[in-house]
């Protein structure tokens, strides 16, 4: 059995309690959660929900008012300068000087650390070796994100913090960016990411914590989050001639059945008794069946229940 | 390591800002050409005393507008953020911008100091060792200054208030623009307790003038000591993000700023000699040479009765000794001081006469020498006819020549009587006097100081080369120069 203190060492990040106020106003509220090593941990919330407050005071950017914080094994606020050479930071806005060639960017942070990655290496892994002579000002927003990334990586670290790394980016562009995360996971680094897109969180993360109005309301593996909001799985039907309404409802595993533009909705906790009893209602009544479809519930049908549709504080 | 490579890179961006580009290197020569054209009149040592100013004009303007409002741009972009990530601290960031402003000045004094030289002839006689201190320190106590002003504001807009409010004072109040001899002299008195008049003084205190950096001591250890307080400030109070907000408290430090400024007002409204020697610096450069204002009370100093043009003084330092080898232009040229004059005893009411020129066929096969010729005419108390060499910054400017023993030349002429005369401070109205025959062939001339009788050369005013009587005389003289040791006893 491991001890206490191997256990610690097991974690990269470990947060105790976290507490954070700009003036009266409460960014985050008694945050706690733990991330192994080797895990891909999402914050997901809606903006406001305290997630880049928790991330800077991990990167030491902000100082916590309360709480515990450990990052790989430091004390962020006190082990400050120890805990940059160990970890890797994309900000939610990365702004470098406009007149900055990429070579030049990742050629100079790579001096601030003791055991830096060639230049050249991060640029291939980056896919920006054919821009490695642009101005950062001329760099299209993709682009900008993958120096970001590859500037993250220029110490080699161990543990990633990325905020927000998709935000605003077109549809290929993120697509670009899951890739190089996945990568990340394939090195078995550990990843803490903000988001605020489900489809990003249920796609890279091994777990997600819901963060709403400075207070984590869910934390699990996303399927385990979406069992653990309760909804059902939705059976979606067309049927000629339409049926009967209540012998819909009593088919077995169904809790709920309606009407809609000729299409019947029916929602089922067990899918599979569901399923065979509406083919064989069908058949015994000779009604055809025109089109069926199974719609399993998303993070977003859990994140919706646990966010809240407003999004706000 | 990385504080350097930031600089570096820093220096980098900027080359690439056309802005930089402009402020940097073409702003200061409009001004250099300004200056020189408008207030100098385009004279060559009246430019070189307008140098300083332009110069201090462009370090102020670079450490405020540029250091300390780029530092406070960068915390409002959001660019220290990315570098708060890595591990590099305040200290590296600021001395990484503070030697980026530097490294980008230097060749733009070069430039200003070329266009000064070859473009308006200025006097290029200057130590450049010194001239590389005085922009160093300079540049150092005002990225000082800027940088605290940049740590003090919040934001841009409050950094341009403070930038200006702090820039034209030190513009307009410190020499940097208005002479300061031309001031209000309350004015003047203000100006004492400003960083940019001991900038603007200690650049014209070795050009034009020709004093020494150690002069120039005091004010630069007062602009040394204020830009360290400045860096420890703005490390003190440097901030990463946009958001952070300094109390009013802290922000008080800032006034440990003046402190070194305050004592040093003081210190010189508590002796006026250092006001006056404003005026004597303007005086001396701008106007006719006045002997009767430098010469010492009781001296019956002889008046210049033909002053040489402006270009004549070098106003360069004594350096190696060597005066003047007439091997170069139509004029006499010193390699200091205020150059040469045609005296005579026309101050008081002689009628001596003489002229001076540059003549071929110098000593030792030189290209050329000084040929001195008239005619001594009774009448005068003193007769007298002769060229005088003053090696103040201004006629009978009293210049410290104890680093050497003895004047060296080589003389031919008539075969009469000729003279050395050495005014000092010492002598009082009665000057020192040696004789030499300049004969039909060059021969060196040595004389030890300590043969001239009473004179000390702690405090020479002028070296005067004249008829030993009355009645017309020529002579040539060549290669004079100070010498450091005497190789011979003797005169000769």
């Amino acid at each position: 059995m491991a001890s206490v203190a191997e256990a610690a060492v097991e974690l990269a990040v470990e947060v105790e309690g976290l507490r954070k106020s700009y003036g009266a106003v409460p960014a985050v509220q008694g945050v706690s959660f733990a991330i192994p090593r080797g895990e891909v941990f999402g914050l997901l919330g809606p903006n406001g929900a305290g997630k880049t407050s928790t991330i800077e005071i991990l990167e030491g950017l902000r100082r916590p008012d309360a709480g515990t914080v450990r990052v790989c094994g430091l004390e962020p606020a006190r082990d400050s300068a120890e805990l940059k050479e160990r970890i890797g930071a994309q900000l939610q806005a990365t702004v470098l000087p406009d007149k900055i060639r990429v070579e030049e960017a990742l050629a100079l942070f790579a001096t601030f650390y003791r055991r830096p990655l060639p230049v050249r290496r991060l640029l291939e892994r980056f896919g920006l070796l054919e821009k490695r002579r642009a101005y950062f000002d001329h760099l299209s927003g993709g682009q900008r994100q993958r120096l970001a990334l590859a500037l993250a990586l220029v110490n080699n670290p161990r543990l990633v913090l990325l905020d927000e790394p998709t935000a605003g980016l077109d549809a290929m562009a993120r697509r670009e960016i899951y890739g190089l995360i996945e990568s990340l996971r394939a090195e078995r680094r550990t990843v803490l990411l903000t988001t605020h897109y489900i489809e990003e969180a249920e796609r890279l993360c091994d777990r997600v914590a819901v963060m709403r109005a400075g207070r984590i309301v869910a934390l699990g593996a996303p399927r385990e989050l979406v069992h653990a909001s309760g909804r059902e799985t939705r059976l979606e039907a067309r049927i000629e001639p339409p049926p009967d309404a209540a012998l819909l409802a009593a088919l077995p595993g169904v809790v709920a059945c309606s009407e809609r533009d000729g299409r019947w909705l029916l929602q089922a906790r067990a899918v599979a008794p569901a399923v065979v009893g509406l083919v064989r209602l069908l058949d015994r009544e000779g009604a055809r069946l025109e089109e069926l479809r199974i719609l399993q519930p998303t993070l977003e049908d859990a994140f919706v229940d646990l966010a809240g549709e407003s999004g706000d504080n | 390591m990385a504080g350097l490579r930031l600089a570096l890179m820093n220096l980098r961006l900027a080359l690439r800002t056309r802005a930089a580009l402009f402020f940097s290197f073409i702003f200061p020569l409009i001004f250099l050409f300004a200056y020189a054209g408008i207030f100098a009149r385009g004279i060559p040592t009246v430019v070189a005393f307008f140098f300083g100013p332009v110069v201090v004009f462009q370090i102020i303007s670079a450490s405020f507008f540029g250091l300390g409002m780029q530092s406070v741009m960068l915390r409002e972009r959001g660019s220290l953020r990315r570098y708060r990530l890595a591990p590099i601290g305040p200290g590296a960031m600021i001395v990484a911008s503070l030697l980026a402003n530097y490294l980008l000045l230097l060749p733009a004094v070069a430039l200003m100091f070329a266009c000064g030289v070859f473009v308006f002839h200025m006097p290029a006689r200057v130590n450049y060792w010194d001239l590389f201190v005085i922009v160093t320190v300079g540049d150092f106590a005002f990225a000082g200054f800027g940088l605290t002003i940049g740590s003090l504001a919040d934001t841009m807009q409050e950094a341009s208030v403070y930038s200006n409010l702090a820039f034209f004072p030190l513009i307009f109040l410190s020499g940097a623009t208005i002479p300061l001899a031309q001031l209000p002299h309350w004015l003047q008195r203000a100006a004492a307790f400003l960083p940019a008049t001991y900038l603007v003084n200690a650049f014209q205190g070795v050009m034009p003038g020709n004093g020494s950096l150690t002069q120039q001591g005091p004010e630069l250890a007062v602009l040394l000591v204020s830009g360290m307080f400045g860096l420890l400030l703005a490390a003190k109070l440097f901030r990463w993000e946009k958001e952070e907000r300094i109390p009013t408290r802290r922000k008080l430090w800032a006034a440990v700023f003046a402190v070194p400024f305050l004592l040093t007002g003081i210190w010189m409204n508590a002796n006026p000699a250092t006001l006056a020697s404003w005026d004597q610096l303007f005086q001396a450069i701008t106007a006719a040479p006045r002997p009767h204002a430098a010469a010492p009370a009781g001296t019956a100093a002889p008046a210049a009765a033909a002053p040489a043009p402006a270009a004549t003084g070098s106003l360069g330092s004594v350096g190696d000794g060597i005066i003047s080898d007439f091997d170069e232009g139509a004029t006499p040229v010193a390699r200091f001081g205020a150059g040469w004059q045609v005296t005579t005893d026309a101050i008081s009411g002689g009628r001596s006469q003489a002229e001076m020129r540059i003549v071929g066929g110098g000593a030792q096969g030189s290209r050329g020498a000084l040929e001195i010729s008239g005619v001594v005419r009774a009448g005068a108390p003193q007769p007298w006819a002769g060229a005088g060499f003053f090696p103040g910054f201004e006629a009978f400017t009293p210049t410290d020549l104890s680093a050497f023993r003895a004047l060296s030349f080589w003389a031919k002429g008539d075969g009469k009587a000729a003279a050395v005369v050495l005014f000092t401070t010492a002598s009082g109205a009665k000057p020192a006097v040696v004789t030499f025959r300049p004969g039909p062939h060059w021969e060196r001339f040595l004389f030890p100081f300590r043969s001239f009788p009473g004179a000390d050369p702690h405090g020479v005013e002028a070296i005067f080369f004249v008829a030993g009587g009355l009645g017309p005389f020529q002579f040539q003289i060549d290669s004079v120069r100070l010498l450091a040791t005497v190789p011979h006893a003797g005169t000769r």
